[in-house]
């Protein structure tokens, strides 16, 4: 993708991007003739097809060293992933647990999660209609929305999250 | 405002000047510009390397990775300097059979390089950037769910096992493939520049023989893979007790398959022997460890032929 200035007849350049949130990339291009700015915001999918190449966007300030891709691809074992409901991420063991004589080492509290980032519960409307995403882009969804809800103060994914965020993302 | 105009032109008309500007003065686009780049890295890596043969199959379990191996031992033990990239990333198995599962590739600036086994066999393999055998491959990602962005991203470590993998002097890189027809095997086929060609592994099943048959069709004819020849695996067995041929399969004709008739060479039918999965187990090298059986012989007759034809295709 490239743009045009109108004005000056002449392709914009690339000039620098930052990272918008976990998803998204913005992508700044100046004219070279005017110096004009426009900055574009990629969809989460693009950046992922993107990086799934194994380029960088703008172009490479550094040479690629060896495997570096597939070292940054790889997933350490244990992190949870992202198709994990809020309920399937939740370890029936610590419960299990109590009363053992484990509850006070700490390793129940460490099954149960409480180190990592907290779900937001979801309501049942909203999962619902989450299945209405086309499966191969729902975890993604899933993952946007909670950050949405997350971000917003809001305690649950109800509709009013899943209006806002589809209102956001263009969707 | 125009719309879709600048300057009384049609924005098509202002960028095809644009574009004749930029190809006049070489500017290339910074993506396209690191795709090249891979491309290059890909070239040059292989271009060290004297011959290259892929082991493929139309379907999974078909002994690929035993053959694979094999092969591999007995190249070594003619001199030749081998090595063995294992490109099955979901299933990947060479590092076990090879018996060196714990030597991580070590990454320096020339490159990743490669674990050394038995008789100085050279492994690349995903499961050798894994913490440990019970790890699975998976991929960092918000799309995890997606095929389309999965197979993006396994294409791009392929093509980095093959670009960045600093295999020294080498004379033989035998690559396992992964089992499929459709999928990856052929774009990874068309990866490598000069290829000497495809071993297709088969077992005496009607089944494998359907299924391989479409993979020939569509690796020969449509991407002009060049086909060298078939191995027919688990090729009958012998009786452990009393030494009687016996066959694994019952339909087994051992005449002249589907696969014959389209013009593919019979290589070699190596007959099942359970040393073979023992000595693959243990990280053993079969055809060194049971060199008088009849699948280490079948495994240095299919030598024989590879060595004849590759040497004749393009000397070293």
């Amino acid at each position: 993708m490239k743009f045009l200035c109108i004005k000056c007849n002449s392709f914009m350049d690339y000039e620098s991007k930052e990272q918008v949130d976990t998803l998204r990339l913005g992508i700044t291009f100046a004219c070279t003739q005017c110096g004009y700015k426009v900055a574009m915001v990629t969809n989460p999918g693009e950046t992922q097809l993107v990086s799934g190449l194994g380029v960088k966007i703008g172009g490479r300030t550094v040479p690629a060293e060896p495997m570096e891709f597939t070292r940054e691809a790889i997933k350490p074992e244990g992190q949870p992933t992202a198709t994990m409901t809020a309920d399937m991420g939740k370890c029936p063991f610590p419960g299990m647990l109590a009363g053992t004589g484990f509850k006070d080492t700490g390793i129940a509290a460490g099954l149960s999660g409480q180190d990592s980032k907290p779900t937001v519960p979801w309501t049942s409307n909203a999962e619902k209609r989450l299945q209405n995403v086309p499966a191969f882009v729902r975890s993604l969804a899933h993952a946007g929305i909670e950050q949405y809800a997350r971000e917003n103060g809001f305690a649950e994914v109800n509709d009013q999250v899943m209006d806002e965020y589809r209102e956001k993302v263009g969707m | 405002m125009k719309q879709g105009k600048s300057e009384g032109r049609t924005i098509t008309e202002v960028v095809k000047d644009l574009e004749a500007q930029q190809k006049k003065n070489k500017v290339v686009n910074p993506v396209l510009q690191q795709v090249m780049d891979q491309v290059t890295a890909v070239q040059t890596r292989m271009s060290r390397i004297k011959h290259k043969i892929a082991v493929m199959s139309g379907k999974g379990g078909v002994g690929k990775s035993s053959v694979t191996v094999n092969l591999a031992h007995c190249f070594a033990a003619r001199g030749y300097k081998v090595g063995i990239l294992d490109v099955d990333l979901s299933g990947p198995c060479i590092p076990k059979m090879m018996g060196i599962r714990d030597r991580a590739l070590k990454i320096t600036a020339e490159g990743a390089l490669p674990a050394v086994g038995v008789n100085g066999i050279k492994v690349a393999s995903m499961e050798l950037m894994l913490p440990d055998e019970g790890s699975p491959v998976m991929w960092k990602g918000l799309w995890e769910d997606s095929a389309v962005w999965r197979g993006t991203v396994e294409m791009s470590v392929i093509r980095e096992f093959i670009s960045d993998v600093n295999w020294g002097p080498l004379d033989l890189l035998l690559i396992d493939m992964p089992p499929a027809s459709s999928d990856k095997p052929p774009i990874i086929a068309q990866m490598i520049p000069e290829l000497d060609g495809a071993v297709i592994v088969t077992i005496p099943s009607a089944i494998s023989q359907f299924i391989v048959k479409k993979s020939v069709v569509f690796l020969n004819r449509e991407l002009k893979i060049p086909m060298i020849g078939l191995i027919e695996n688990m090729s009958g067995a012998i009786c452990p007790h009393c030494g009687e041929a016996l066959e694994l399969f019952e339909d087994a004709s051992h005449g002249e398959s589907p696969l014959q008739q389209m013009g593919l060479p019979l290589l070699g039918r190596v007959p099942f022997d359970r040393r073979i999965a023992s000595c693959a187990d243990h990280g053993r090298s079969f055809v060194d460890e049971h060199p008088l059986t009849p699948a280490a012989q079948a495994f240095r007759i299919i030598t024989d032929s590879l060595q004849q034809l590759i040497e004749a295709r393009r000397p070293s």
